[in-house]
């Protein structure tokens, strides 16, 4: 195979877009990744590759692949902490901490693929959002190598500068997590006819502590998955409150996950995150079904997820000015990325910029993800040369 | 090219199109979880076959169908490497082991080669 041919696979993530690798990088150890840094201008952080966003496509870069950096550094199973480098992936962590009747709680759908890194990295909150929040709840401490090279030790304090900033700081190379107690979990699925009870039904649950996710399916992707042309509640339990248990249990949980690739095989391949208060579902959803979007999403949390075809530009507009009409927010879980770099808006944009600055003056890393760094990486390096 | 390896071809295009690279298919793969590579991952493999790039690097798969297990979108993937396989023969790329194998079964009906009692002989993957 041609070398330029071995570099296809890592051309591109979930987000199906496609970049440019010029080379691939594995490395093991913090110094080999320094060495990287301090050698190459234009590096792409990958992980698992299931950004929805192209968080991990390259553009004319080297990607570093940390999927070789999957160890368990260390467990205190008695204060329920355990350390692990950021290749480790979510299902890997918690098969193994099962023995230990421990997990850790934060759940996105790619659980069997997606790694603690590049949940760090992307904040990622997960179906089980309502009672567990979002990754950066859960860390101790991080360790990372900036874009200068340097390695850090980042506190609780400092997540932000790492934990959500999309790798365009630095490596994140390990971190240190809180863990939860492994719990029996049950679900009910409701089937429901209108829009009215839809809110009304999940209104019930939203505040009920031992519920950990309230899942909603609309007529389209209820059909698609097999099920009445209904809307679907699904709602998981920590207790025993649930009507389906076991194989039962699970057989919900593996469609529920199917919800996004049964619609992107009928066409619907662009999947957005708008986050909206659960007061504005019903309106929302109106609007959605108004302009035959189908949709899916995290109910219990606001998370909604509007699914269309790549041809469809002007109703994913359409629906930001709604999103914002609501006072909702455009993204809410899965990231910036390169598509939604645009929607920043300016107050955020200049936080961003500053804590890049910091970390990643020469934009080594991740260069134009979430925010543009206005110039070529090339003529960055030069300035900063001369600077010096 | 032959008629044979140009069908299958076809087939294989049909098969791959449908994949929307969400990668979920690495979740159950024994061989990307070995070897922990993109490149070798049923995701990768695919998105190969997708650029019609023919290799052996498709015998890096156990044909265990974990992969189409996971797969929400149904793809038959071993399938495709199955039939990729029968392509890299048909144009004459397939590995040297795969080649010795194929002669040890003409020879010997088995695809070890000759079996001589209590030694061991190498293993092959088909």
């Amino acid at each position: 195979m041609k070398k330029s041919e071995e570099l296809i696979p890592y051309s591109t993530d979930a987000s199906m877009i496609e970049g440019n690798a010029i080379k691939v990088v594995f490395p093991k150890t913090i110094g080999e990744i320094r060495n990287i840094i301090g050698k190459e201008n234009n590096i792409t952080i990958r992980g698992g590759g299931t950004s929805l966003v192209g968080g991990a496509v390259p553009f004319n870069s080297v990607v570093m692949d940390l999927s070789k950096m999957n160890r368990i550094l260390n467990l205190d199973a008695g204060n329920r902490i355990v350390e692990v480098e950021a290749g480790i992936i979510l299902d890997e962590l918690n098969n193994y901490l099962e023995k230990y009747n421990l997990e850790f709680p934060v759940q996105p759908s790619s659980h069997g693929v997606c790694t603690i890194g590049g949940m760090i990295a992307a904040n990622a909150a997960g179906n089980r959002a309502i009672k567990y929040g979002k990754t950066r709840k859960w860390i101790i401490e991080l360790e990372a190598v900036n874009g200068k090279g340097e390695v850090l030790k980042i506190k609780k304090s400092d997540l932000e500068d790492f934990s959500g900033m999309e790798g365009i700081t630095g490596v994140i190379v390990s971190a240190k997590l809180k863990l939860e107690p492994k719990i029996k979990r049950t679900t009910s699925m409701f089937s429901i006819e209108t829009l009215d009870s839809v809110a009304e039904t999940a209104k019930k649950y939203k505040d009920n502590k031992e519920v950990s996710e309230i899942e909603i399916l609309d007529k389209t992707t209820s059909s698609l998955l097999g099920l009445e042309e209904k809307y679907h509640l699904i709602v998981e339990f920590e207790n025993e409150e649930g009507e389906l248990k076991g194989k039962d249990y699970d057989y919900i949980m593996n469609l529920r996950d199917r919800a996004y690739p049964a619609l992107a095989n009928i066409g619907f391949s662009h999947i957005e995150d708008p986050e909206i208060s659960f007061q504005k579902f019903k309106e929302f959803a109106e609007f959605l079904e108004s302009e035959r979007i189908p949709f899916f999403g995290h109910l219990g949390v606001g998370i909604i997820h509007p699914v269309f075809m790549q041809n469809q530009k002007n109703k994913i507009q359409r629906m930001f000015e709604v999103v914002k009409r609501f006072k909702g927010q455009i993204t809410g879980e899965h990231g910036v990325g390169i598509i939604k770099k645009e929607f920043l808006d300016s107050i955020n944009k200049k936080i961003i910029e500053r804590i890049k600055n910091r970390h990643d003056p020469l934009c080594k890393m991740n260069c134009n993800k979430v925010i543009n760094c206005g110039k070529k990486t090339e003529e960055k390096i030069e300035e900063a040369k001369d600077d010096n | 090219m032959t008629i044979e390896s140009e069908n299958a071809r076809e087939e294989i295009k049909e098969i791959v199109k449908k994949c929307i690279t969400c990668g979920i298919c690495k979740s159950l793969c024994p061989v990307f979880k070995t070897i922990r590579e993109e490149k070798v991952s049923p995701r990768g493999k695919t998105m190969l076959l997708k650029k019609e790039v023919y290799d052996e690097i498709i015998y890096k798969c156990s044909l265990c169908r974990g992969c189409e297990q996971r797969c929400p979108s149904g793809i038959k993937i071993c399938s495709a490497f199955k039939k990729a396989r029968k392509v890299l023969v048909e144009e004459g790329k397939e590995t040297e082991a795969n080649k010795e194998m194929i002669q040890n079964i003409r020879t010997y009906g088995n695809p070890f080669g000759k079996i001589v009692p209590g030694k061991c002989r190498k293993l092959y993957c088909c």
